[in-house]
């Protein structure tokens, strides 16, 4: 079939409107880091008179949910905002997927400006580039693409810890409905990074440290690997309509989406994104170099796009 | 032989404009913020009720008690003797009755908001 699509390059108006889609995602990204950097400035200045950064944790909200709904109560730490947050992450979630992790969560914010600046450092810096790009390929899914051997290491390890954030998601809500506080508060990296501009030091800003280290080798590591956030959301998302899919005929097996996802995903091997760790930043979709190979989707959750109908005549 | 430049796309789903998704994201986000706020599911601050009021102890339910309330305020709400819950969580003397109670973990290992809570109750019972 991919003998009846002509190659051609994009249309000049496709080129413009693609990247400017990023360059909005970076904006409004840009814009909830600097609400959080003006709410933790107003409690530097006005202290306890002025609201907490932690008051604007949506997952403060899932965290104090179980108590809420069952006496009424939030538990210590957490407010009415966290509750009305994590339902507005629920709502854009179950419509839009993922698309708070992609787009407005302040700490996947900071983990792309970390890895970015890793990137310029490669770039910069010839050995540890070469390094990198060892690394890139090992993680990358298609590095093994057309080989016997199988998945590497680095994708072995990569798809073990991608667990790891349903373990920390499980001991968090369990603790929570036990103890009835906030078992993760501690070790929570972004309730550190808003108490580092208070000179406070806890696990949580070691749980920083490794995140934003890792981060600077693998994007968006805290994402990936530990985030209970994302875990809950990428679970919620299996109900939105939305999806990311890839028309094979158009395809040319380039690459460019697989090697530009955030989250590891093969998206050159996939018809429809369905995997879990999508965070719908649509990267993939903007990096293509065939408009009409890979789309944003609006179609029914659970439906693969080969058993849908064949059509009668293009569209 | 077809030389289309459009691939065929009818697949039982449909094409969303990458900017109306980015609308539709913000306007999801924020207007459920939005809408919450209306409703009055919104504080920022424990020491707020949703109407702006300051909270205050009513001295019926000790679950309502937050770490930034003082000891004064639970001895007065629960009539409680000041002396006898200095003494149970090993209070030093010297810490002023206007001691917030998350700070008083750091002074009276004893000391827990929850622990306090249990005193209180086993206090009220007959």
């Amino acid at each position: 079939m991919s003998s009846t699509v002509s190659p051609r390059t994009p249309p000049a108006r496709a080129r413009w409107r693609r990247p400017s889609l990023q360059t909005l995602r970076q904006f409004v990204q840009f814009g909830v880091v600097g609400f959080v950097v003006f709410i933790v400035g107003n409690q530097l200045v006005f202290g306890e008179a002025a609201a907490s950064a932690e008051a604007f944790c949506p997952f403060g909200g899932l965290e104090t949910l179980y108590s809420y709904l069952t006496g009424g109560r939030t538990i210590a730490h957490t407010h009415l905002s966290n509750l009305a947050l994590f339902l507005a992450v629920a709502v854009t979630t179950i419509v839009a997927r993922s698309a708070f992790c992609g787009w407005i969560c302040p700490l996947g914010t900071i983990q792309e400006w970390t890895y970015a600046f890793s990137r310029w450092l490669q770039r910069r810096i010839p050995p540890l580039g070469r390094a990198m790009n060892a690394l890139r390929k090992s993680l990358n899914p298609r590095a093994a693409r057309g080989t016997a051997a199988g998945p590497t290491l680095g994708q072995r390890i990569d798809h073990g810890l991608s667990y790891g954030r349903y373990l920390v998601l499980a001991w968090i809500i369990g603790g929570t409905i036990t103890y009835g506080s906030m078992v993760f508060r501690d070790y929570d990296p972004w309730s550190a990074l808003l108490s580092l501009a208070e000179l406070q030091l806890s696990v949580g800003t070691a749980v920083l440290a490794v995140s934003l280290i890792t981060s600077l080798f693998v994007e968006r590591a805290w994402c990936r690997y530990a985030c209970p956030l994302g875990a809950t959301i990428s679970l919620m998302g299996r109900l939105s309509p939305v999806r990311i899919e890839r028309v094979e005929s158009a395809c040319t097996s380039c690459g460019l989406c697989t090697q530009r996802c955030p989250m590891g995903i093969d998206v050159a091997r996939a018809d429809a994104i369905t995997d879990l760790s999508c965070i719908t930043c649509l990267r993939c979709v903007n990096e293509c170099p065939r408009p009409e190979a890979i789309d944003l989707r609006l179609a029914i959750p659970g439906i693969h796009p080969a058993a849908a109908p064949a059509p009668t005549s293009g569209d | 032989m077809n030389t289309q430049t459009t691939a065929p796309r009818a697949r039982g789903s449909f094409r969303i404009n990458g900017l109306a998704y980015a609308a539709l994201i913000l306007t999801l986000f924020f207007g459920t913020i939005q809408v919450a706020q209306y409703a009055g599911l919104w504080s920022v601050s424990g020491k707020l009720t949703p109407d702006g009021a300051a909270v205050q102890l009513s001295g019926a339910d000790p679950a309502e008690i937050k770490g930034w309330m003082t000891i004064e305020s639970v001895v007065d709400a629960y009539h409680v003797d000041k002396a006898a819950l200095y003494a149970r969580f090993s209070i030093p003397a010297e810490t002023p009755s206007s001691a917030a109670l998350k700070d008083l973990e750091v002074v009276a290992p004893d000391f827990s908001i929850t622990a306090l809570r249990d005193w209180l109750i086993e206090q009220a019972a007959p």
